[in-house]
């Protein structure tokens, strides 16, 4: 076999790549090229160090720990293991709460948690009748409803 | 009944259910999940974390698995994909000015000569494979840990990767090419 093929194959046969005609080719070739020996040495060398750095001892314990991890992640609640998504519902919640409480110029009445609201038009004066009754709503407990229904 | 019809059954019963079936499931692949991501991280705890973390995401998506491909490729997706996350967010770490840069820290010459010889050789290895490692891209190290530590063939690791043969090919040459360059420095310098 030519140097520069059996060059080209030497990864292929270093992983078992090549059918048997061929690797006997390449495995002839080595004998008499010290070039590609020390070539192919090399890659015997890297695949030992990769080996021997990735060692792992018996682990007694592992199925017990996935089987905790699995356990602890079915009792928590959807939204928490998702923190982005939980983050924009509680800030689209704050939003909306804000927008709530500072919306066109809001009088409020405050009596036992309760804010009526009132919208001022500019010439004809507060509208007489109060619809617009909104609870004051602690943005926690919001995000903690969310928690609980999901 | 054989080892794949074994396997085929316990999937079919952890999707019911059994957690029995699913600890069989882990106890098969605990080994080779754990070495895979221990070639990635290095970190044996990190490993650790990262192999359990696999076995999770496995046990929440065992509905998806179709068994178009063996049961332990399908690992070998969730763990390849899992630890190139955690690589990319210890690189974002390693920007930020409070970081210790833990795993950048390489044990000397003396604190070496104090473990014993088969501890000494482990951690040696461990050093030089994380200073390999640095240098070559994460789809490099893909390809280069799924052939060496799992002994995957070139089908197997394009069909667990999503690329061709050719590909492998191509990379396995490129990640070894460079590895190879980077231990003749490493051992160039350590002779200054």
């Amino acid at each position: 076999m030519e140097h520069f093929t059996a060059w080209n194959l030497l990864d292929e046969y270093h992983d078992g790549e090549l059918p048997e005609t061929t690797a006997s080719l390449v495995r002839d070739h080595l004998k008499a090229c010290p070039e590609c020996m020390q070539e192919f040495a090399g890659r015997e060398n890297l695949a030992r160090a990769i080996r021997s750095a990735a060692v792992v001892q018996p682990s007694g314990d592992f199925v017990r720990q996935v089987a905790r991890r699995i356990v602890e992640s079915q009792s928590e609640p959807e939204l928490l293991r998702w923190p982005v998504p939980a983050m924009a519902v509680a800030l689209a919640a704050s939003a909306l709460i804000m927008a709530g409480l500072f919306s066109p110029a809001p009088r409020a009445d405050s009596q036992a948690g309760l804010v009526s609201t009132t919208f001022e038009y500019e010439n004809s004066g507060p509208m007489p009748v109060l619809e617009n009754v909104v609870e004051i709503v602690d943005h926690d407990q919001v995000l903690g409803s969310l928690l609980e229904e999901s | 009944m054989d080892d794949a019809s074994g396997e085929a059954l316990l999937i079919k019963l952890a999707r019911q259910g059994d957690g029995n079936a699913f600890g069989q499931l882990v106890r098969l692949h605990e080994t080779g999940i754990r070495r895979l991501a221990t070639g990635f991280l290095g970190n044996s705890s990190e490993a650790e974390d990262a192999a359990q973390e696999v076995f999770l995401k496995a046990h929440k998506n065992l509905g998806k698995f179709r068994g178009d491909s063996a049961f332990s490729t399908w690992l070998h997706q969730i763990t390849v994909n899992h630890c190139k996350d955690m690589l990319r967010a210890r690189k974002r770490r390693s920007w930020l000015p409070w970081n210790s840069r833990e795993d950048d820290q390489v044990p000397d010459s003396e604190s070496l000569s104090t473990l014993p010889d088969e501890a000494t050789r482990s951690t040696e290895a461990g050093v030089l494979l994380k200073q390999l490692l640095k240098v070559l891209p994460v789809d490099y190290q893909s390809v280069l840990l799924l052939r060496e530590l799992q002994g995957l063939s070139y089908m197997e690791i394009a069909k667990t990767l999503g690329i061709s043969q050719d590909a492998v090919k191509a990379r396995l040459r490129r990640a070894r090419q460079t590895a190879l360059e980077a231990m003749r420095h490493l051992k160039a310098s350590e002779g200054v």
